[in-house]
Protein backbone atom coordinates (compact mmCIF):
# COMPACT_ATOMS: atom_id res chain seq x y z
CA UNK A 1 0.00 0.00 0.00
CA UNK A 2 1.12 3.45 0.16
CA UNK A 3 3.28 5.20 3.08
CA UNK A 4 0.79 5.08 5.97
CA UNK A 5 1.50 7.10 9.42
CA UNK A 6 2.38 4.94 11.69
CA UNK A 7 2.73 6.51 15.10
CA UNK A 8 3.19 4.39 18.23
CA UNK A 9 0.97 5.46 21.58
CA UNK A 10 3.98 7.35 22.29
CA UNK A 11 4.51 9.51 19.37
CA UNK A 12 0.66 9.87 19.53
CA UNK A 13 1.11 11.27 23.16
CA UNK A 14 3.82 13.52 21.84
CA UNK A 15 1.58 15.19 18.75
CA UNK A 16 -0.92 15.55 21.46
CA UNK A 17 1.05 17.29 23.83
CA UNK A 18 2.80 19.50 21.17
CA UNK A 19 -0.88 20.62 20.19
CA UNK A 20 -1.66 21.50 23.82
CA UNK A 21 1.25 23.37 24.03
CA UNK A 22 0.53 25.22 20.50
CA UNK A 23 -3.01 26.07 21.56
CA UNK A 24 -1.32 27.08 25.47
CA UNK A 25 0.95 29.25 23.94
CA UNK A 26 -1.19 31.44 21.42
CA UNK A 27 -4.41 31.53 23.15
CA UNK A 28 -5.83 29.96 20.25
CA UNK A 29 -9.27 28.23 20.17
CA UNK A 30 -8.36 25.32 18.41
CA UNK A 31 -5.28 23.30 17.27
CA UNK A 32 -6.09 20.31 14.76
CA UNK A 33 -3.71 18.10 12.66
CA UNK A 34 -4.77 16.31 9.89
CA UNK A 35 -3.28 14.29 6.58
CA UNK A 36 -4.06 15.38 3.39
CA UNK A 37 -7.25 13.54 3.11
CA UNK A 38 -8.58 15.10 5.87
CA UNK A 39 -8.02 12.19 8.11
CA UNK A 40 -8.19 14.11 11.73
CA UNK A 41 -4.54 12.97 13.71
CA UNK A 42 -4.65 14.73 16.76
CA UNK A 43 -6.47 18.11 18.15
CA UNK A 44 -6.35 20.27 21.10
CA UNK A 45 -9.19 22.85 22.66
CA UNK A 46 -12.02 21.28 20.15
CA UNK A 47 -13.72 19.27 22.87
CA UNK A 48 -16.38 18.14 20.61
CA UNK A 49 -15.10 15.07 18.00
CA UNK A 50 -16.96 15.89 15.65
CA UNK A 51 -16.63 19.39 14.87
CA UNK A 52 -13.10 18.58 14.87
CA UNK A 53 -13.72 16.07 11.87
CA UNK A 54 -15.57 17.94 9.88
CA UNK A 55 -13.06 20.73 10.26
CA UNK A 56 -10.05 18.95 9.46
CA UNK A 57 -11.71 17.71 6.45
CA UNK A 58 -12.97 20.68 5.44
CA UNK A 59 -9.56 22.41 5.95
CA UNK A 60 -7.79 19.60 4.15
CA UNK A 61 -10.58 20.12 1.41
CA UNK A 62 -9.45 24.11 1.20
CA UNK A 63 -5.58 23.18 1.37
CA UNK A 64 -6.16 20.61 -1.74
CA UNK A 65 -8.00 22.86 -3.64
CA UNK A 66 -5.52 25.80 -3.69
CA UNK A 67 -2.82 22.77 -4.18
CA UNK A 68 -4.51 22.49 -7.52
CA UNK A 69 -4.39 26.24 -8.27
CA UNK A 70 -1.04 26.33 -7.29
CA UNK A 71 -0.72 23.58 -10.12
CA UNK A 72 -2.70 25.19 -12.49
CA UNK A 73 -0.73 27.98 -11.98
CA UNK A 74 2.58 26.15 -13.41
CA UNK A 75 3.72 26.50 -10.07
CA UNK A 76 5.63 22.86 -8.71
CA UNK A 77 4.71 23.55 -4.88
CA UNK A 78 2.01 23.88 -3.16
CA UNK A 79 1.19 27.03 -0.85
CA UNK A 80 3.01 26.23 2.74
CA UNK A 81 0.89 28.62 4.75
CA UNK A 82 -3.07 29.66 4.57
CA UNK A 83 -4.49 32.88 6.68
CA UNK A 84 -8.20 33.49 6.02
CA UNK A 85 -9.29 36.07 8.42
CA UNK A 86 -12.58 37.07 9.53
CA UNK A 87 -13.66 40.07 11.27
CA UNK A 88 -12.81 39.19 15.03
CA UNK A 89 -11.27 35.52 14.38
CA UNK A 90 -9.02 33.91 11.84
CA UNK A 91 -7.78 30.76 10.53
CA UNK A 92 -3.90 29.90 9.85
CA UNK A 93 -2.63 26.71 8.52
CA UNK A 94 0.98 25.38 7.82
CA UNK A 95 1.77 22.16 6.31
CA UNK A 96 3.75 19.62 8.13
CA UNK A 97 5.96 17.64 6.34
CA UNK A 98 4.42 18.55 3.38
CA UNK A 99 1.55 15.78 3.97
CA UNK A 100 -0.02 16.83 6.78
CA UNK A 101 -2.13 20.38 7.64
CA UNK A 102 -1.94 22.02 10.89
CA UNK A 103 -4.54 24.65 11.44
CA UNK A 104 -4.89 27.03 14.17
CA UNK A 105 -8.13 28.22 14.90
CA UNK A 106 -8.13 31.59 16.62
CA UNK A 107 -10.49 34.62 17.80
CA UNK A 108 -9.54 38.48 18.92
CA UNK A 109 -7.61 37.05 21.93
CA UNK A 110 -5.14 35.61 19.87
CA UNK A 111 -2.44 37.48 18.10
CA UNK A 112 -1.22 36.44 14.39
CA UNK A 113 1.98 37.26 15.01
CA UNK A 114 2.86 35.03 17.66
CA UNK A 115 0.25 32.37 15.90
CA UNK A 116 3.11 32.16 13.23
CA UNK A 117 5.74 32.07 15.69
CA UNK A 118 4.57 29.24 17.56
CA UNK A 119 2.99 27.34 14.85
CA UNK A 120 6.17 27.04 13.48
CA UNK A 121 8.04 25.68 16.00
CA UNK A 122 5.10 23.16 16.55
CA UNK A 123 5.74 22.22 13.18
CA UNK A 124 9.37 21.08 13.87
CA UNK A 125 8.70 19.34 16.57
CA UNK A 126 5.90 17.54 14.37
CA UNK A 127 7.99 16.54 11.96
CA UNK A 128 10.70 15.39 14.06
CA UNK A 129 7.59 13.30 15.18
CA UNK A 130 6.60 12.03 11.54
CA UNK A 131 10.07 11.30 10.56
CA UNK A 132 10.36 8.39 13.51
CA UNK A 133 7.43 7.51 12.66
CA UNK A 134 9.01 6.10 9.38
CA UNK A 135 10.91 3.68 11.02
CA UNK A 136 7.96 2.32 12.73
CA UNK A 137 7.69 -1.23 12.25
CA UNK A 138 5.32 -3.55 14.16
CA UNK A 139 3.95 -1.69 16.83
CA UNK A 140 4.07 -4.65 19.21
CA UNK A 141 0.34 -3.26 20.99
CA UNK A 142 -1.84 -5.93 19.63
CA UNK A 143 -4.27 -3.77 17.83
CA UNK A 144 -2.84 -5.44 14.01
CA UNK A 145 -3.94 -9.06 15.44
CA UNK A 146 -6.92 -7.50 16.78
CA UNK A 147 -8.54 -7.18 13.34
CA UNK A 148 -8.76 -10.86 12.89
CA UNK A 149 -11.69 -12.95 11.17
CA UNK A 150 -13.59 -12.63 14.20
CA UNK A 151 -13.09 -8.84 14.56
CA UNK A 152 -14.48 -9.02 10.95
CA UNK A 153 -17.95 -11.31 12.59
CA UNK A 154 -18.37 -9.09 14.97
CA UNK A 155 -18.00 -5.74 13.27
CA UNK A 156 -20.60 -7.29 11.24
CA UNK A 157 -23.17 -7.46 13.49
CA UNK A 158 -22.40 -4.20 14.84
CA UNK A 159 -23.01 -2.96 11.82
CA UNK A 160 -26.98 -3.83 12.43
CA UNK A 161 -26.66 -1.20 14.82
CA UNK A 162 -26.20 1.79 13.06
CA UNK A 163 -29.08 1.91 11.38
CA UNK A 164 -32.28 2.85 13.14
CA UNK A 165 -35.89 1.36 13.17
CA UNK B 1 -6.47 3.98 7.02
CA UNK B 2 -5.49 5.70 9.87
CA UNK B 3 -5.25 4.20 13.38
CA UNK B 4 -4.88 5.90 16.60
CA UNK B 5 -2.91 4.18 18.92
CA UNK B 6 -3.43 6.22 22.24
CA UNK B 7 -7.68 6.39 21.24
CA UNK B 8 -7.41 2.70 19.74
CA UNK B 9 -9.71 4.06 16.99
CA UNK B 10 -9.03 2.52 13.30
CA UNK B 11 -10.57 5.14 10.82
CA UNK B 12 -11.30 3.95 7.44
CA UNK B 13 -12.34 5.94 4.32
CA UNK B 14 -15.09 5.04 1.58
CA UNK B 15 -15.49 6.55 -1.39
CA UNK B 16 -18.70 6.71 -3.31
CA UNK B 17 -17.79 7.17 -6.85
CA UNK B 18 -19.88 7.40 -10.14
CA UNK B 19 -21.51 10.06 -13.18
CA UNK B 20 -23.32 13.05 -12.61
CA UNK B 21 -26.92 12.79 -10.69
CA UNK B 22 -26.63 8.98 -10.33
CA UNK B 23 -27.42 9.12 -6.79
CA UNK B 24 -23.97 9.48 -4.55
CA UNK B 25 -25.32 11.97 -2.78
CA UNK B 26 -29.22 11.01 -2.13
CA UNK B 27 -27.08 7.48 -0.52
CA UNK B 28 -25.68 9.44 2.11
CA UNK B 29 -28.54 11.64 2.68
CA UNK B 30 -30.17 8.68 3.32
CA UNK B 31 -27.84 6.53 5.51
CA UNK B 32 -27.21 9.90 7.55
CA UNK B 33 -31.46 10.18 7.75
CA UNK B 34 -31.29 7.16 8.97
CA UNK B 35 -28.74 6.19 11.14
CA UNK B 36 -28.73 6.74 15.01
CA UNK B 37 -27.71 10.30 15.56
CA UNK B 38 -25.19 9.10 18.71
CA UNK B 39 -23.22 7.03 16.11
CA UNK B 40 -23.18 9.55 13.09
CA UNK B 41 -21.73 12.70 12.47
CA UNK B 42 -22.62 15.85 10.69
CA UNK B 43 -23.29 15.81 6.52
CA UNK B 44 -21.13 17.91 5.10
CA UNK B 45 -21.60 18.91 1.65
CA UNK B 46 -20.18 21.52 -0.15
CA UNK B 47 -22.44 21.91 -3.27
CA UNK B 48 -23.96 24.17 -5.36
CA UNK B 49 -27.33 26.33 -5.08
CA UNK B 50 -28.94 23.87 -7.33
CA UNK B 51 -27.76 20.75 -5.23
CA UNK B 52 -25.22 19.51 -7.29
CA UNK B 53 -22.01 18.63 -5.32
CA UNK B 54 -18.90 21.08 -6.46
CA UNK B 55 -16.18 19.32 -4.55
CA UNK B 56 -17.41 16.46 -1.88
CA UNK B 57 -20.44 15.50 0.57
CA UNK B 58 -18.62 13.97 4.20
CA UNK B 59 -20.15 12.04 6.69
CA UNK B 60 -18.64 10.16 9.26
CA UNK B 61 -20.11 7.06 11.19
CA UNK B 62 -18.73 5.31 14.22
CA UNK B 63 -19.58 2.34 15.90
CA UNK B 64 -19.31 0.76 19.73
CA UNK B 65 -15.82 -0.66 20.60
CA UNK B 66 -15.10 -4.49 19.01
CA UNK B 67 -12.64 -6.50 21.00
CA UNK B 68 -11.30 -3.04 22.07
CA UNK B 69 -10.83 -1.19 18.94
CA UNK B 70 -13.36 1.97 18.04
CA UNK B 71 -14.14 1.23 13.63
CA UNK B 72 -14.80 4.64 12.39
CA UNK B 73 -15.52 4.65 8.78
CA UNK B 74 -15.50 8.49 6.81
CA UNK B 75 -17.78 8.26 3.41
CA UNK B 76 -17.27 10.71 0.76
CA UNK B 77 -19.49 11.09 -2.52
CA UNK B 78 -17.29 12.84 -5.12
CA UNK B 79 -18.63 15.23 -7.70
CA UNK B 80 -20.15 13.83 -10.83
CA UNK B 81 -20.17 16.56 -13.20
CA UNK B 82 -17.65 16.56 -15.89
CA UNK B 83 -15.67 19.65 -14.99
CA UNK B 84 -15.04 18.55 -11.67
CA UNK B 85 -12.70 16.15 -12.22
CA UNK B 86 -9.66 17.48 -10.39
CA UNK B 87 -11.73 17.45 -7.49
CA UNK B 88 -12.59 13.79 -8.00
CA UNK B 89 -9.18 12.74 -7.95
CA UNK B 90 -8.09 14.37 -4.44
CA UNK B 91 -11.51 12.81 -2.73
CA UNK B 92 -10.41 9.39 -4.07
CA UNK B 93 -7.03 10.01 -2.09
CA UNK B 94 -6.57 7.46 0.67
CA UNK B 95 -9.41 5.73 -0.29
CA UNK B 96 -9.94 2.41 1.38
CA UNK B 97 -12.92 1.03 -0.66
CA UNK B 98 -15.39 2.63 -3.68
CA UNK B 99 -18.61 2.33 -3.82
CA UNK B 100 -19.29 3.11 -7.42
CA UNK B 101 -22.38 4.16 -8.00
CA UNK B 102 -24.08 3.37 -11.45
CA UNK B 103 -27.19 5.13 -13.41
CA UNK B 104 -29.19 1.97 -14.43
CA UNK B 105 -31.03 4.15 -17.56
CA UNK B 106 -30.14 2.91 -20.97
CA UNK B 107 -29.13 6.21 -21.89
CA UNK B 108 -26.15 6.95 -19.08
CA UNK B 109 -24.28 3.83 -20.37
CA UNK B 110 -21.76 5.31 -21.80
CA UNK B 111 -21.39 8.06 -18.95
CA UNK B 112 -21.21 4.77 -16.34
CA UNK B 113 -18.37 2.83 -18.68
CA UNK B 114 -16.50 6.46 -19.06
CA UNK B 115 -16.64 7.13 -15.52
CA UNK B 116 -15.56 3.98 -14.08
CA UNK B 117 -12.60 3.72 -16.35
CA UNK B 118 -11.73 7.78 -15.04
CA UNK B 119 -11.77 6.38 -11.84
CA UNK B 120 -9.49 3.21 -12.39
CA UNK B 121 -6.90 5.97 -14.39
CA UNK B 122 -7.14 8.29 -11.08
CA UNK B 123 -6.42 5.33 -8.66
CA UNK B 124 -3.64 4.49 -11.04
CA UNK B 125 -2.56 8.06 -10.86
CA UNK B 126 -2.48 8.07 -7.01
CA UNK B 127 -0.27 4.92 -7.04
CA UNK B 128 -3.23 2.78 -6.02
CA UNK B 129 -3.92 -0.70 -7.99
CA UNK B 130 -7.44 -0.20 -8.59
CA UNK B 131 -7.54 -4.26 -8.88
CA UNK B 132 -6.64 -4.36 -5.41
CA UNK B 133 -9.11 -1.61 -4.29
CA UNK B 134 -12.53 -3.04 -2.86
CA UNK B 135 -14.70 -2.43 -5.28
CA UNK B 136 -18.66 -3.10 -4.95
CA UNK B 137 -21.20 -1.70 -7.90
CA UNK B 138 -24.65 -0.26 -6.57
CA UNK B 139 -26.82 0.09 -10.40
CA UNK B 140 -29.45 2.88 -8.76
CA UNK B 141 -32.33 3.33 -10.09
CA UNK B 142 -33.90 0.70 -10.78
CA UNK B 143 -37.14 2.33 -10.27
CA UNK B 144 -37.49 3.81 -13.41
CA UNK B 145 -39.12 2.43 -16.98
CA UNK B 146 -35.52 3.01 -18.83
CA UNK B 147 -33.50 0.59 -16.47
CA UNK B 148 -31.35 -1.56 -18.16
CA UNK B 149 -31.35 -5.33 -16.55
CA UNK B 150 -28.67 -6.48 -14.35
CA UNK B 151 -26.79 -8.75 -16.70
CA UNK B 152 -26.60 -6.13 -19.50
CA UNK B 153 -25.15 -3.46 -16.79
CA UNK B 154 -22.92 -6.07 -15.60
CA UNK B 155 -21.59 -6.99 -19.19
CA UNK B 156 -21.01 -3.44 -20.48
CA UNK B 157 -19.70 -2.09 -17.09
CA UNK B 158 -16.92 -5.38 -17.79
CA UNK B 159 -17.56 -6.25 -14.28
CA UNK B 160 -16.31 -10.02 -13.31
CA UNK B 161 -18.02 -12.14 -10.83
CA UNK B 162 -16.14 -10.91 -8.00
CA UNK B 163 -17.16 -7.63 -7.56
CA UNK B 164 -20.54 -7.54 -5.28
CA UNK B 165 -23.49 -5.71 -7.98
CA UNK B 166 -26.40 -4.83 -5.69
CA UNK B 167 -29.24 -3.19 -7.71
CA UNK B 168 -31.46 -0.37 -5.37
CA UNK B 169 -33.47 3.14 -5.57
CA UNK B 170 -31.84 5.19 -3.21
CA UNK B 171 -34.30 7.81 -2.91
CA UNK B 172 -36.54 5.38 -1.04
CA UNK B 173 -33.16 3.68 0.44
CA UNK B 174 -34.03 0.39 -1.05
CA UNK B 175 -30.74 -1.30 -1.21
CA UNK B 176 -28.58 1.90 0.58
CA UNK B 177 -27.44 0.13 4.05
CA UNK B 178 -27.03 -3.18 1.96
CA UNK B 179 -24.37 -1.74 -0.57
CA UNK B 180 -22.70 0.50 2.78
CA UNK B 181 -22.54 -2.94 5.27
CA UNK B 182 -21.19 -5.17 1.76
CA UNK B 183 -18.18 -2.50 0.97
CA UNK B 184 -17.60 -1.78 4.93
CA UNK B 185 -17.11 -6.24 5.09
CA UNK B 186 -15.08 -5.82 2.05
CA UNK B 187 -12.55 -2.80 2.99
CA UNK B 188 -12.24 -4.72 7.14
CA UNK B 189 -11.07 -8.16 5.39
CA UNK B 190 -8.63 -6.61 2.87
CA UNK B 191 -7.43 -4.64 5.77
CA UNK B 192 -6.96 -7.91 7.61
CA UNK B 193 -5.28 -9.52 4.51
CA UNK B 194 -2.89 -6.59 4.65
CA UNK B 195 -1.77 -6.60 8.24
N1 LIG C 1 -36.06 7.85 -9.66
C1 LIG C 1 -34.95 7.88 -8.94
N2 LIG C 1 -34.29 9.05 -8.76
C2 LIG C 1 -33.16 9.02 -8.02
C3 LIG C 1 -32.67 7.84 -7.41
N3 LIG C 1 -31.54 8.14 -6.73
C4 LIG C 1 -31.34 9.47 -6.90
N4 LIG C 1 -32.32 10.01 -7.66
C5 LIG C 1 -32.47 11.42 -8.07
O1 LIG C 1 -31.42 11.77 -8.96
C6 LIG C 1 -31.03 13.13 -8.77
C7 LIG C 1 -29.55 13.25 -8.52
O2 LIG C 1 -29.22 12.64 -7.28
P1 LIG C 1 -27.90 13.02 -6.47
O3 LIG C 1 -27.81 12.09 -5.32
O4 LIG C 1 -27.86 14.48 -6.19
O5 LIG C 1 -26.81 12.67 -7.58
P2 LIG C 1 -25.22 12.77 -7.45
O6 LIG C 1 -24.69 11.47 -7.94
O7 LIG C 1 -24.81 13.17 -6.09
O8 LIG C 1 -24.92 13.93 -8.50
P3 LIG C 1 -23.59 14.90 -8.58
O9 LIG C 1 -23.38 15.45 -7.23
O10 LIG C 1 -23.87 15.95 -9.58
O11 LIG C 1 -22.49 14.01 -9.03
C8 LIG C 1 -31.89 13.66 -7.62
O12 LIG C 1 -32.97 14.36 -8.14
C9 LIG C 1 -32.34 12.40 -6.92
O13 LIG C 1 -33.57 12.56 -6.25
C10 LIG C 1 -33.39 6.62 -7.62
O14 LIG C 1 -33.03 5.53 -7.15
N5 LIG C 1 -34.51 6.70 -8.40
MG1 LIG D 1 -23.74 14.71 -5.37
Amino acid sequence: MDERLNFTAAQQQRIDDCLNTLLAKTRAHGVLLADATGQLIGKAGIANDRKATALSTLSAGSFAATSEMAKFLGRATHFSQHFHEGEDYGIYSATVNPSLLLTVTFDAEAKLGLVRIFTKRAVEELERITAEAQENQDQGDGIDEMMDSEFGQLLADELDSLFAE
Amino acid sequence: MFINRRLRELNLKIVYYGPALSGKTTNLVYIYNHTRPELRGDLISLKTREDRTIFFDYLQLELGQIKGLKPKFNLYTVPGQVYYAASRKLVLQGADGVVFVADSQTYRMVDNVTSLQDMRGYLRELGIDPWSVPLVVQFNKRDLPDAAGVSTLRSLLRLNRSIPCLESVATEGAGVFDTLKTIINLVVSSVQKNI
